[in-house]
């Protein structure tokens, strides 16, 4: 597609729109400017879950040798005694309020064989495979405990003068993590102000040094933060002993840079990006930006990457007003709106009916430039806004990438839109103009849905 | 391959349908029409490939039949079979549909439309011990279910038929030396297969996955009996193993034969 080199009016360039609320990055930084560096509230002093290794959901389903069986509660236990010398199985521990026994098997049978034989006995209610349960597929990433929006389990989020999150106002990621933790073909092409490439949350999960639109080069390194921040959260390498965990775990980041250092873009270098991207490997699209101005071109380039099976996502935007675009280009592009850790939209975030969806984006740790605050300094902070939102729906788009490469982009789109939890139902049943149909939920999207009659 | 195990069931037919052709000739003077209800069940393991989860998937069924078996002549015949299934399966996903499914315990059992033939036919009897060759096909032609899909943002169901068939044949060995009770071994290859298919539809957005079944381990060994109860009513009882890696599968049959 040829791109007409115009450098639209000013009204037309886009802002990022993680300014919102007075706390995003920019603001920060302008901040930290005037009233001298602030140190990030998060401290070296956190240590490594599990030793610093991972949980990992592997191993047998079920404890070897070992069989669950409960008897009827009028089941005496001479009776009971009785019966499982008859089946020459040995009690291990029984809970006598449930009249419930863990015994021992013989070696010639089976765990399911006796389990299928003691079923049968009157005089049992249940017998089965003694189950193994374990915690849930969790990054051994330190700051981890700090992403509520992964997995919000109350916990103080961590950022200045924040409360604690509601429990379960997260995006089901570790559940969602159960199914897939993504492919590292899956490539999420994040049209910002670029990437870090030295920094050591994201290093390793660039694709390459990817396309400098704004200076027209081969080299996106970011020079504002946003996008680095952004990238992070979408695909932050996970499981690394480093930092925090990303959404796509497993996939990788194209930087394309396409704002200044001061964080605006002109629509044609966005235009340029979006099918320079799509052109190169890109499966997903992410745009924290936006602008207030439609414009035909910028439209019809979304359409050139949807039509080739890419997923866009952007940002609805921060300021409580109409979506901005590209995300109100609804047929192409998944709006995101913003909730927080109680699962409540933001007062900032843009509303209309072209919202797709909601993810968290109130205080959002994430990666900042290792130069952004600093040598003594973790390159880490929380952000706020759209922008946040907009990369923890890049990531779900990518872990499904991953999971069904034959969907297409419309399919995957819809997937992510009706997996969505209603959590404004209370004022707005069912799909609306602030959260859409809801905050996205991976576990709903990604798990299989277990069928009842 | 679908192909190759239908050729295989054909050959096992043709074959034993060809050896009862001499005997055709003379069934007017030496055979009788009979009919029965027949109830079976069986649970075997199923192998649906690559996409298997933490379970393996697991075919219950519980088949109920009418039985019209007609006796060419002395020790061989021929049956149909018309009934009902009820099948289950549990720990069966769809993954390549938009929203997977999971067909856990509570997803209930379908319905199914049950045919069958079997031809069984002695071909030692003169002794105590007799022995002849059995062989028996089941098809069980899954009606449509639907399931809601709870959860979801949007209303959607699925829509699901199974179609499942089984064939299996191999010799009987069995002692003839007691009066009105005869009991048996049925040694047999034993083949299940079939096809699962769900349509799914979630508003705009609509899925299709059709999952090739078939079941683990290839063969069993049957242990029967036929009663003879009086000389209009045969009652035969079969239980059966299928070894699989891992453990076994099994199977229940009972037969009422009344002679008109």
């Amino acid at each position: 597609m040829a791109i007409t080199k115009k450098k639209i009016l000013g009204i037309a360039a886009l802002t990022l729109v993680i300014i919102a609320s007075g706390s995003g990055l920019q603001k920060v930084r302008q901040e930290r400017a005037k009233e001298g560096p602030a140190r990030p509230s998060v401290h070296r002093a956190i240590g490594s879950m599990n030793g610093g290794l991972p949980f990992r959901a592997e191993g047998p389903r079920y404890a070897p040798g070992q069989v669950l069986v409960r008897f009827k509660p009028n089941v005496s236990t001479q009776l009971v005694s009785a019966t499982l010398a008859a089946y020459e199985t040995q009690e291990i521990k029984r809970i006598p309020r449930l009249n419930l026994y863990r015994v021992k098997i013989p070696e010639w049978a089976s765990v399911e064989e006796m389990a299928q034989a003691m079923s049968r006995n009157p005089d049992v209610l249940y017998a089965g495979p003694n189950y193994i349960a374990r915690i849930m597929a969790t990054p051994n990433d330190p700051f981890f405990h700090y992403q509520y929006a992964l997995n919000n389990t109350g916990q103080d989020i961590g950022a200045p003068g924040s409360p604690s999150g509601k429990a379960k106002a997260d995006i089901r990621a570790t559940a969602g993590w159960e199914e897939t933790k993504g492919a590292a073909e899956t490539v999420i092409a994040v049209l910002d102000s670029g990437v870090d490439f030295d920094h050591p949350d994201i290093k390793n999960k660039v694709v390459s040094r990817g396309r400098d639109i704004a200076n027209d080069d081969s080299d996106a390194t970011d020079d504002n933060g946003h996008g680095t921040y952004v990238a992070g959260i979408a695909a932050a390498d996970t499981n690394n002993d480093e930092g925090i965990a990303g959404v796509a775990w497993n996939c990788r980041i194209l930087p394309v840079k396409v704002t200044d250092s001061e964080g605006s873009a002109w629509y044609d270098d966005l235009i340029d990006g979006i099918v320079w991207a799509a052109d190169n490997g890109a499966q997903v699209i992410n745009m924290s930006l936006g602008g207030d101005a439609a414009d035909d071109s910028l439209r019809d380039a979304l359409r050139y990457a949807h039509e080739k099976g890419v997923v866009i996502t952007a940002s609805a935007g921060n300021d409580n007003t109409a979506v901005f675009y590209p995300a109100a280009y609804d047929a192409y592009c998944l709006a995101v709106a913003a909730t927080d850790y109680d699962d409540l939209r933001t007062s900032y975030s843009c509303f209309g009916p072209e919202v797709d969806v909601a993810a968290p984006g109130e205080a959002v740790l994430s990666l900042v430039p290792t130069w952004y605050w600093g040598p003594d300094y973790l390159p880490y902070a929380f952000g706020f806004g759209t922008s946040a939102s907009a990369p923890h729906v890049a990531g779900l788009a990518a872990l499904l990438k991953g999971l069904k490469p034959w969907l297409t982009a419309g399919e995957i789109m819809d997937v992510i839109r009706f997996s969505s939890d209603d959590v404004n139902s209370g004022e707005h049943s069912g799909r609306d103009d602030y959260i859409g149909y809801g905050r996205i939920n991976l576990e709903k999207a990604l798990v299989p849905i277990k069928l009842s009659k | 391959m679908k192909n190759h195990k239908l050729v295989f069931c054909a050959i096992i037919l043709v074959t034993l349908g060809t050896s009862a052709l001499p005997a055709l000739s003379q069934a007017h003077s030496e055979s009788g029409l009979r009919a029965g209800f027949s109830l079976g069940y069986l649970s075997r393991t199923l192998d649906v490939g690559e996409e298997a989860g933490e379970t393996a998937p697991e075919l219950t069924s519980v088949m109920a039949s009418l039985v019209l078996r007609y006796d060419l002549q002395p020790g061989f015949s021929l049956a149909a079979h018309v009934g009902y299934s009820s099948s289950a399966f549990d720990g069966l996903a769809f993954r390549r549909l938009p929203f997977s499914v999971d067909f856990g315990r509570d997803a209930g059992r379908i319905g199914g439309l049950l045919l069958g033939a079997e031809i069984e036919k002695s071909l030692l009897g003169e002794g105590a011990f007799g022995l002849g060759i059995l062989g028996r096909f089941f098809a069980s032609l899954g009606i449509q279910k639907e399931w809601d899909l709870p959860g979801l943002a949007a209303e959607g169901s699925v829509k699901g038929k199974p179609v499942w068939m089984k064939a299996s044949v191999g010799p009987v060995l069995s002692y003839r030396g007691w009066a009105g009770f005869t009991p048996f071994l049925f040694p047999r290859f034993d083949y299940l297969w079939g096809t699962f298919e769900l349509n799914q539809k979630v508003q705009s957005l609509e899925g299709n996955e059709k999952k090739d079944i078939k079941g683990k381990g290839q063969f069993g060994l049957g242990l029967g009996a036929d009663f003879e109860l009086s000389k209009s009513l045969r009652v035969r009882g079969e239980a059966g193993v299928y070894p699989r890696g891992g453990g076994a599968d099994y199977s229940f049959l009972l037969q009422t034969i009344i002679a008109f």
